[in-house]
């Protein structure tokens, strides 16, 4: 959404360079400080029922999912431990230690049916980039990536009874047709994902799979650096830690790294040229109000 | 250490999440008198929750409180194993929901133990806890007797 933003910005003539940083630190109560005073809906008519804080929003969300489309733990736990695998070729993130299915299965519960491996760690950190026209970057001598196409929404859907999709269902056609690409072409999508659940309406709702086959996609993919449809490439937020609005830079500095051969550790996506990375917010009440995408490629050499 | 349950707390005492908005102390209001009210807007009609300045639907300032029936769907639950308040810390697990009021609104309550399987129909509630006011779904069997205090009530309600 910023990237979106700043790219207009620019696009426009606003402005020239603008650097994209997002930050948060992490002491001891913070988080649920934070939690605490959220917004005004999730102070007055979700904190005070148990303060699970987003734990609590997500299970509900993952419990009407799985009752609705037959998905099971194992396939939330199947990202996550491709995740983890990402991770672990990652130096910046925060999970160093291998994570098995059975593990992730027999985590302690944090709220049904979500366990400790579905639920995003909060943690200290920053992520920036800056967006500038291809010319600058081009004069500059910078490596950079193109941003083929983005787009965002907010409070779509919202006569749903609960969340099942997002703003992206509305856009993706748009997206890609900015884009000029087809889903085939996309080599690596960076998912927003605080929870596995998010991620597969991810993947249905910008079009990788219909609404409600999202638990068969999982299935039929590896999401690893160097499998199927390489998702996170980096662990994601549930492997690297999500700090603050930090977490939802985490995909596009990822993509940018993909993009410019300048991945860290071993993450490199064999021929990547065009990547999806997608966000997703803002849980004020009983779903997430805003979600935005975009589709990053190579520079032509 | 079990006490009765009409002595007064030991101190110190952690109490539940007290923070609210003006708007929304008009539930507690209500709760206090023993009753549900929801907003309901005067030149349309809507109902909504949670509380909030204006109209969703038309944005009129316009609202009243009025009682609600409370009944709806349970659609959506979790056992809660873990909380961010100390307060809570003693009384996991305990079970919540989302409940999709039949007057179009959703709400997040405590789910009581004799609502069975999902989805099932409810009544939803509100009363008074230690630090404000909260909503609680029953099955409409022991929605009809809740004033005997059914058992789990007695660890959330003053």
């Amino acid at each position: 959404m910023a990237l979106r933003r700043a790219a207009r910005a620019v696009q426009t003539g606003d402005a020239q360079v603008i650097a994209c940083v997002a930050a948060d630190t992490n002491q001891i109560d913070s988080f649920r400080a934070t939690l605490g005073n959220f917004s005004q809906f999730s102070r007055d008519a979700v904190y005070p029922y148990g303060a699970g804080g987003p734990n609590a929003s997500f299970a509900l969300l993952t419990s009407y999912y799985m009752r609705t489309f037959g998905a099971r733990r194992e396939d939330f736990g199947k990202l996550c431990v491709a995740q983890r695998d990402n991770a672990l070729r990652f130096p910046h993130a925060l999970f160093k230690k291998s994570l098995t299915l059975q593990e992730y299965l027999d985590a302690r519960p944090i709220a049904t049916p979500l366990g400790l491996y579905d639920c995003v760690m909060p943690c200290a950190g920053a992520e920036g980039f800056l967006v500038m026209t291809r010319r600058r970057a081009v004069e500059l001598g910078l490596a950079h990536a193109n941003i083929l196409g983005t787009i965002e929404a907010h409070n779509s859907f919202r006569a749903d009874p609960i969340q099942i999709r997002g703003g992206w269902a509305l856009d993706r056609d748009e997206l890609f047709a900015q884009a000029g690409v087809r889903h085939d072409a996309i080599d690596f999508v960076q998912t927003y994902d605080d929870y596995p659940v998010i991620s597969v309406m991810q993947f249905e709702d910008l079009g990788f799979c219909g609404k409600g086959e999202g638990p068969d996609f999982v299935r039929s993919n590896t999401f690893t650096c160097s499998g199927t449809f390489p998702t996170n490439t980096s662990g994601g937020q549930l492997s690297v830690g999500q700090a603050g609005a930090a977490g939802g830079f985490l995909g596009i500095t990822e993509s940018v790294r993909q993009l410019t051969d300048s991945t860290l550790g071993t993450t490199a996506v064999t021929d990547a040229r065009v990547g999806l990375v997608s966000g997703f917010g803002m849980i004020n009440y009983d779903r997430g109000l805003c979600c935005g995408a975009a589709i990053l490629s190579r520079s032509a050499p | 250490m079990k006490r009765p349950f009409n002595t007064l707390p030991q101190f110190p005492v952690a109490l539940p999440p007290s923070g609210r908005s003006r708007i929304a102390l008009g539930l507690t209001a209500a709760a206090a008198l023993g009753r549900f009210e929801l907003q309901v807007c005067r030149d349309c009609g809507a109902v909504q929750y949670p509380p909030r300045e204006s109209c969703h639907r038309c944005l009129s300032p316009t609202l009243d409180w009025t009682a609600q029936s409370g009944s709806g769907e349970l659609i959506s639950e979790t056992t809660l194993f873990h909380s961010n308040e100390p307060f809570f810390r003693r009384r996991l697990p305990c079970r919540l929901g989302l409940v999709r009021l039949d007057c179009g609104a959703n709400a997040v309550t405590f789910i009581n133990d004799d609502v069975n399987s999902l989805p099932a129909r409810v009544r939803v509630s509100s009363y008074l806890d230690w630090a404000g006011s909260v909503m609680r779904s029953w099955s409409g069997r022991d929605y009809r007797s809740r004033r005997t205090r059914p058992k789990a009530l007695r660890s959330f309600a003053v």
